[in-house]
């Protein structure tokens, strides 16, 4: 072998390995230059399905921009959106992201909003259930167009009910106190009467119902404070008395099983409470006060993603009729659980035979959504459900993991 | 000339694990190094601090970098006693035996091989599903009313006997090769000067697989220093933050939900992989010392 064919085998061999490293990252479809709108989300299961089946719904009116829906998981779809939107390349049209996550974003310079594309379109504040509008603000600019609503609800089973709590249905509202009376008449049979499968849904709705604010007179997040300790009080009252399903228990079998009087759960496990073999309805969240209705829930937003390449004028309408279009067509999205956000849905028939559709039918009810968009809830949110069991079971001080769980919040938003 | 031959075949060779190695350790370990000392959230430009990100991790007890810091090196320590004694003990224990060659003895050496053979997650997914309350098996079995993943020492008990379980065939495959190679004659002669079991165990295979001992103490000790998937997915760092691992949090302060502190989580990480250093040092040192 002469020197050159030594060399050039070397050569060979590294480029190999290095052209094999380049192909293992992965591409991303670009939507600047196609007549198309790159649309990311972090649906999933049956979510995922059903936007699926209404975006292919829209395609099929031959719009001029069609819709391409990409769905990945929540922590790729975070991670990839992080890095897409700093570069400003490769990124989507619009993503759908929580209500929550709109203020995170914004803050990140990801964001455009959608401003004077929306002038004269149908794309107006009173054609969406005003908090769900609401959320989708930041810096007085619109960034979110709304999506489907998705609430932290209370499934309850009708029998047991009936035999341990009549009458605490009559109003539709279902007091703590109420949750108290039934534990104790149900716990000699082996069943509960409340259950905490998702601790942050369950504290925020609580904490704002007896009188919470989030944020404290120097406009900074604030939770260490006597309404959080309050909450985890009433929390490690039915644990110790034996009216919340244990820790580490499957809430849902339990409720299934007949074991459980209310639940509150997701209105997007709709699916599993419908393998019920008993009779059961949905409700609001337990409340503290039933003269003081606090309910909840988030509204998904569509934002547009912060691009290098400038998207032309005509591909902003195309989007904008996008959204127009969906103001009459989430009836898909809305089957698995989740409510809709636009007026317009309202007086779908189908819709309104639908259990969840209790939520907006109601003028009082629908006055009580809450969608929460305060700046660093999330970062307690979080924290919550790391500790809140430590609480409830009295592993930990309510105060002092309050105290750092403020610290942590406060650090993070430095 | 046979020597430039050499060369070239040796380049030729080495080449491709030299690129790999440059790009995927050596660069991101030394911006890795230089990243624990700036100020960065992973997208904008990073902010040289010096020192301050060190200063604040070991030194100040109002920052919760420095609570994560305490709490997560104390549990790393706490899970790497554990284990790591147990991960040498028992598969030497079973290497021996299986040396004896019992009935059956490929089929369970296969066996005991297997897990480490399944990635964490698959792991401690089954796990999960056995210590559940709802569905696992085990807590019938035991009549345990208790949930082991969330009340202590029970968490400690399930991650260490789950990580012993999983990773006992790597050391056992290394044991068994290292004892097929202790010769028959230094055995079969201390058996005829009345040697019983332990002490040919003792005094003639201990010594002649002290190399490879040694070896998979200080690989098992970097390894159960760098634990992360086990606590994550099967307590979740609780109770009350007990079984959370360093690990955990510098994966969180990178590229956790909000902001990332990657300047943070690199100077942690910094100074985890100091103290595995630190503690391979002083493997290395009494090692020698006996030998």
């Amino acid at each position: 072998m002469n020197k050159f064919a030594k060399f050039a085998t070397i050569l060979i061999a590294g480029a190999l390995t290095v052209g094999s490293l380049a192909g293992c990252g992965t591409s991303t479809a670009k939507s600047e230059s196609s007549n198309e709108i790159l649309l990311w989300g972090q649906q999933t299961g049956p979510d995922a399905e059903n936007a699926k089946k209404t975006f292919d719904a829209y395609n099929a009116t031959n719009p001029k921009y069609k819709v391409k829906f990409v769905t990945m998981k929540k922590d790729t779809f975070n991670a990839k959106l992080a890095t897409a939107g700093r570069s400003g390349k490769d990124v989507p049209d619009l993503a759908i992201v929580a209500s929550e996550e709109v203020p995170s974003w914004h803050s990140q310079n990801l964001l455009v909003d959608w401003g004077s594309s929306l002038d004269g379109s149908k794309v107006t504040a009173d054609a969406y259930i005003p908090s769900a509008w609401e959320a989708g603000q930041a810096d007085g600019k619109q960034y979110g167009i709304p999506s489907i609503i998705g609430s932290w609800i209370m499934y309850y089973n009708k029998d047991l009910v009936d035999k341990y709590v009549p009458g605490a249905l009559d109003d539709n509202i279902v007091t703590f106190d109420e949750i108290e009376k039934a534990g104790a008449a149900a716990k000699a049979d082996g069943v509960y009467s409340y259950a905490n499968s998702w601790g942050f849904q369950n504290y925020d709705n609580l904490y704002l119902q007896m009188g919470g604010k989030w944020l404290g007179s120097n406009g900074k997040i604030s939770v260490n404070n006597d309404t959080s300790k309050k909450v985890f009080e009433e929390f490690q009252k039915l644990y110790k008395n034996g009216w919340m399903v244990p820790n580490g228990e499957d809430v849902t079998k339990t409720f299934l099983n007949g074991k459980l009087v209310f639940m509150p759960e997701g209105s997007w496990s709709l699916a599993n409470i419908k393998k019920a073999s008993f009779n059961w309805g949905e409700t609001v969240v337990p409340q503290w006060d039933a003269k003081h209705l606090v309910q909840c829930s988030g509204a998904d937003q569509f934002v547009i993603i912060r691009s290098k390449a400038a998207r032309s004028e005509e591909k902003m309408k195309g989007m904008v009729d996008f959204m127009s279009w969906m103001q009459n067509n989430q009836l898909e999205m809305v089957r698995s659980g989740a409510n809709p956000s636009s007026v317009a849905m309202l007086d779908n028939e189908e819709y309104t035979k639908m259990p969840q559709s209790f939520l907006l039918k109601d003028e009082n009810i629908r006055k009580a959504i809450n969608i929460i968009t305060t700046p660093g809830l999330s970062y307690v949110n979080s924290e919550i459900d790391n500790r809140n069991w430590d609480m409830i079971e009295g592993k930990a001080d309510i105060a002092q993991t309050m105290d750092e769980i403020q610290q942590v919040a406060e650090q993070k938003m430095k | 000339m046979k020597k430039k031959h050499q060369g070239l075949w040796s380049l030729l060779f080495l080449g491709p694990h030299m690129i790999l190695f440059i790009l995927f350790f050596l660069i991101p370990a030394v911006f890795g190094i230089y990243i624990a000392f700036t100020d960065w959230d992973l997208f904008g430009t990073p902010q040289w601090v010096g020192f301050n990100n060190f200063k604040e991790i070991l030194f100040d007890s109002k920052s919760i970098y420095h609570t994560q810091f305490m709490n997560g090196t104390r549990n790393t320590i706490l899970f790497v006693i554990f284990t790591v004694p147990l991960c040498v003990i028992v598969p030497l224990v079973i290497a021996t035996m299986i040396q004896a060659k019992p009935k059956l003895y490929k089929l369970f050496q296969s066996l005991f091989y297997l897990p480490t053979l399944f990635a964490v997650s698959a792991v401690m997914l089954v796990w999960s599903f056995l210590l559940s309350l709802s569905y696992g098996p085990l807590p019938k079995w035991f009549g345990l009313k208790i949930n082991i993943t969330s009340t202590q020492p029970w968490a400690w008990v399930a991650l260490v006997l789950i990580t012993v379980w999983w990773c006992v065939g790597q050391n056992l495959i290394i044991y068994v090769a290292a004892l097929n190679g202790v010769p028959v004659e230094q055995v079969e002669a201390a058996r005829i000067d009345g040697a019983g079991n332990f002490t040919i165990f003792m005094k003639i295979l201990m010594p002649n697989i002290r190399f490879p001992l040694f070896f998979t103490l200080v690989t098992t000790t970097i390894a159960q220093f760098n634990v992360y998937g086990q606590p994550l997915m099967l307590t979740n760092g609780g109770p009350n933050n007990s079984t959370r691992v360093l690990m955990m949090d510098i994966q969180n302060n990178a590229f956790g939900a909000g902001i990332p502190t990657a300047g943070m989580a690199s100077a942690m990480a910094v100074l985890l992989g100091l103290l595995i250093m630190l503690v391979s040092v002083v493997q290395f040192v009494v090692m020698r010392r006996q030998d």
